[in-house]
């Protein structure tokens, strides 16, 4: 099967995935207590006022119908009425959506730039001053809780030395990775420590085995066999990994979304769950899946170019 | 239409200068006796107004600059430099700009700088001013209200308002379905549909509402921000645009709402007002970090915030760029207790609660001392707050007097519902959980999600609960209603019922002479305590940092910006 193909197919899966996921997420929902109208009209609420909204809203008919109207526009792809901002989803969620997207892209970026290096000169030069102090570095960072690296980044680089803006998104591409930078290293951080750590101990395992040993017997130039051979397959556990995390992100970036006051749909998720606002916890819950499903997609994909053994 | 009532406006007037000072004894007396009041009656008129002056010198404003106290608002505007754009920072978002369907303090107290109403409360909080009507009449019976508009008043746009903005306006607020502030829409007459009906505009400048049961919190209610004046050229057809976009008369207009991010407003040039606001413009940030939101004051980033937590006020007084300010807010907090069941339904059990409360220590410790002690479960400084009340001192022997006398003499078990991961209620609880444990009634913290905790509070499924009121309008009846009466809420939920309390919490809103009504809620209040279906804990100020270039900034008891008069030093 070629790779076309099955990406095609992979595809097509997708479809059912995603109404399985609409019907859990519907259904935890309605499974937490609280509920949307009591929490929107909070102290004051009068029993009276609190009927009339939850009947405005929907939310006395059965719960097959909530649902099937819900995914009845889904398929027309309108995500429904927020019922905290009282407006369309769809105008809500792409901008939010875009800052997170760019913020996990830019992490991802920043990673792979920290990680490879890191992790290749780590290998190379086991146990070396490199390694060490490498090594502790990052199981600090590691460690360090990623609003604590925020703040403290924020303090220094962006309030006392001035090289960064304390907040926001900004305006235009220069502007946008300028604001990210200092929060995609925090995220990043979190992160590289593990890339790194599989890429040194697959790199380590590459270079003690039996078609390594082939290759310099053969006369290859050490470089050549790292970058050529051993590489490649150091990768793959490296790339899971990348891979997984980077499906996690997804709303895993609402602490650093807070620290940097960047208007991201991380932070829109967890309010509008707090706020049990309904339409937009299912929009946003959706919209993330399928792009966790297509990073999953193109971890898959990528193995393809990495490793020749692997049939799709 | 009715002929005006002379007599009425006249004392409405005399009582407005008594307030505000611009009157003397003698001379109001005087005045009083020609319009027939007896002797008696005028001086308890004088004495009430009067009264209701000095409550605000006791409740002051402060501000401080590295730990020194300054002049709180300064009147003299002839140094103050217009210009420039006041950048604030908040830790929650708006949701909904549309004063209808709006449900959150974090959109009211910012489009209230965008929409005005008939009339406004007056800068002390608790009286009220003419806004967009210069004058109005009410008739003998209370039922008929007449409004006169100021003239020559433009939208942001530069339309001019008349009547009809103020019909569509008011007609909207009284019958969309999508509005959950009905409770101050309750006097209205209705037709068979439930649509309001009394509201009409005899011409461009008149409004005129007949009202169906004589209802003393009117004029109040037509102060609240559900009440505001909106564009009907601007809105009528197309009300879904009232989410996020907003045409009023305010001093400033609404420049954009970026959901998430910032709330921009910009200044008003055909706002009513000569001169003013000051301002070009405010922008209002959402920072949710409270670390981050500090920094950025600190760092020049933001010229103010608000929602600091408490426990980093010492480090900012002590900070000599920094203004801290302390506003009187209608912010009591309390203990709800459910009366409905043992051990609770004993009102020994309660008078032992309050006895055993430490409220002095409760404010250092969850408040870091900016807070005061609270005697009544209404807020002080609002209207007719009974100062003589002496609420319960702490006193653990007395508190262990009235457990004796309890069906549970020797203490008992105690749930404490509290919002988890809010910080003041989760000291506050372990504080009082270790002073009521000096007289046996152990406490069981239960920390709930926001929205099950809202659920447990309108379900009444708590035992003691942590709760907190604000006003929304100046008059007690909003609060009273809330916490005495059956219907609906269940006082407060917590099931308590009072016959006495009650009638006189419906002949309150009724009673028209303002002495009376005094002493109708003074006796409400002195009842609430003797049951003690609440523990009032404590009054908690609005508390704002800003930097020493900003001057006049007002956060006033309502809770609503008033950003008209503020400047900041240029350059």
């Amino acid at each position: 099967m070629n790779r076309g193909r099955y990406i095609v197919r992979r595809l097509a899966l997708m479809i059912p995935v995603l109404f399985g996921i609409t019907v859990v997420v519907f259904s935890l929902l309605q499974l937490i207590p609280g509920d949307p109208a009591t929490t929107i009209l909070g102290a004051h609420a009068r029993p009276e006022t609190v009927a009339a909204l939850r009947h405005e809203l929907g939310l006395d008919r059965p719960l097959w119908e909530q649902y099937l109207r819900y995914m009845q526009n889904v398929v027309t792809f309108d995500l429904g009425q927020s019922l905290k901002f009282k407006t369309s989803v769809g105008s809500l969620l792409p901008g939010r959506l875009e800052v997170t997207l760019a913020l996990i892209t830019y992490a991802t970026v920043l990673t792979i730039a920290i990680s490879l290096p890191l992790g290749i000169v780590s290998a190379l030069r086991r146990n070396g001053i490199f390694d060490q102090v490498t090594r502790a570095f990052l199981m600090v960072t590691l460690v360090m809780p990623a609003f604590w690296v925020g703040i403290l980044f924020l303090t220094f680089f962006s309030i006392r030395l001035q090289l960064f803006p304390v907040a926001g998104y900004g305006d235009g591409w220069q502007e946008h990775l300028h604001h990210l930078f200092l929060p995609a290293l925090t995220i990043a951080l979190s992160i590289a420590p593990l890339i790194v750590r599989a890429l040194r101990t697959s790199i380590l395992e590459g270079l003690g085995s039996d078609y390594v040993r082939t290759a310099r017997a053969k006369g290859l130039r050490e470089q050549a066999v790292v970058s050529t051979h051993v590489l490649r397959n150091a990768l793959i556990p490296a790339v899971t990994l990348l891979g997984l995390s980077v499906g996690y992100l997804m709303g895993g970036t609402v602490i650093v979304e807070n620290v940097f006051s960047l208007p991201g749909a991380g932070k829109l998720l967890v309010d509008a769950i707090a706020a049990r606002d309904y339409p937009l916890v299912q929009s946003t819950t959706l919209v993330f899946a399928v792009l966790v499903i297509l990073v999953n997609l193109g971890t898959d994909v990528i193995y393809t170019f990495l490793d020749p053994r692997v049939r799709l | 239409m009715h002929p005006r009532p002379e007599r009425t406006e006249k004392l409405a007037q005399l009582t407005r200068q008594i307030h505000d000072g611009t009157i003397s004894r003698r001379a109001f007396m005087a005045r009083a006796l020609a319009l027939g009041l007896s002797v008696s009656a005028s001086d308890t008129v004088f004495r009430t107004y009067r009264a209701g002056a000095q409550d605000q010198a006791e409740n002051p404003i402060t501000v401080t600059v590295g730990g020194t106290p300054i002049a709180a608002v300064e009147t003299d505007l002839t140094n103050a430099t217009p210009g420039g754009t006041f950048r604030f920072g908040r830790l929650e978002d708006s949701d909904v700009l549309d004063p209808v369907t709006t449900t959150l303090n974090t959109s009211i107290w910012y489009f209230m700088s965008i929409y005005d109403q008939l009339i406004r409360v007056a800068p002390d909080g608790i009286s009220l001013e003419p806004s967009l009507a210069e004058s109005w009449d009410i008739s003998e019976d209370g039922l008929t209200y007449t409004f006169h508009l100021r003239p020559n008043v433009l939208f942001s746009d530069g339309t001019p308002l008349t009547s009809a903005d103020v019909l569509y306006s008011w007609v909207r607020a009284a019958n969309d379905p999508g509005q959950i502030w009905t409770f101050t829409l309750d006097a209205m007459k209705r037709d068979a549909e439930g649509q309001v009906e009394g509201i009409t505009a005899p011409d461009d400048a008149t409004v005129v509402v007949e009202l169906a049961k004589p209802w003393v919190p009117f004029l109040s209610d037509v102060a609240m921000f559900n009440l505001s004046v909106i564009s009907k050229a601007f809105a009528e057809g197309n009300e879904e645009r009232l989410a996020t976009e907003c045409m009023g008369t305010g001093p400033f207009a609404l420049g954009e709402f970026r959901a998430g991010e910032i709330l921009t407003l910009v200044k008003n040039p055909h706002y009513w007002e000569e001169g003013l606001p000051l301002l070009d413009g405010v922008d209002v940030n959402l920072v949710p970090d409270d670390n981050a939101r500090i920094l950025q004051l600190q760092g020049g980033e933001l010229d103010g915030i608000m929602d600091v937590p408490f426990n980093r006020v010492p480090e900012l007084q002590a900070d000599p760029n920094l203004k801290v300010y302390q506003f009187p807010s209608t912010y009591t907090r309390y203990i709800l207790l459910n009366v409905r069941e043992a051990p609770l339904d004993d009102v020994h059990a309660r008078r032992a609660l309050q006895y055993a409360t430490d409220r002095q220590t409760l404010v250092d410790v969850v408040l870091f001392g900016n807070g005061i002690p609270a005697t009544s479960f209404m807020p002080k400084g609002a209207l007719y707050w009974n100062d003589t009340l002496e609420g319960y001192p702490y006193d653990l022997a007395k508190a262990q007097e009235e457990l004796a006398q309890s069906a549970t003499p020797d203490g008992f078990a105690l749930e404490l519902s509290t919002i988890a991961g809010f910080v003041s209620d989760e000291s506050m609880a372990t504080a009082l959980k270790d002073m009521w444990s000096q007289i046996g009634v152990e406490v069981t913290i239960s920390p709930l999600e926001t929205s099950i905790f809202n659920e447990a509070f309108t379900n009444a499924t708590f035992q003691a609960m942590s709760q907190y009121w604000t006003n929304d309008i100046i008059d007690p009846d909003e609060l009273v209603g809330f916490a005495v009466l059956q219907e609906s809420v269940q006082a407060f939920h917590t099931g308590w019922e009072n016959a006495e309390a009650q009638d006189l919490t419906r002949q309150g809103a009724a009673e028209s002479d303002p002495q009376k009504r005094k002493e109708i809620y003074f006796r409400i209040q002195e009842i609430h305590s003797e049951e003690s279906p609440m523990l009032p804990l404590y009054y908690q100020p609005y508390l704002n940092v800003t930097t020493t270039q900003v001057h006049n900034f007002q956060h006033p008891p309502t809770g609503q910006y008033n950003w008209k008069t503020t400047w900041m030093e240029q350059g």
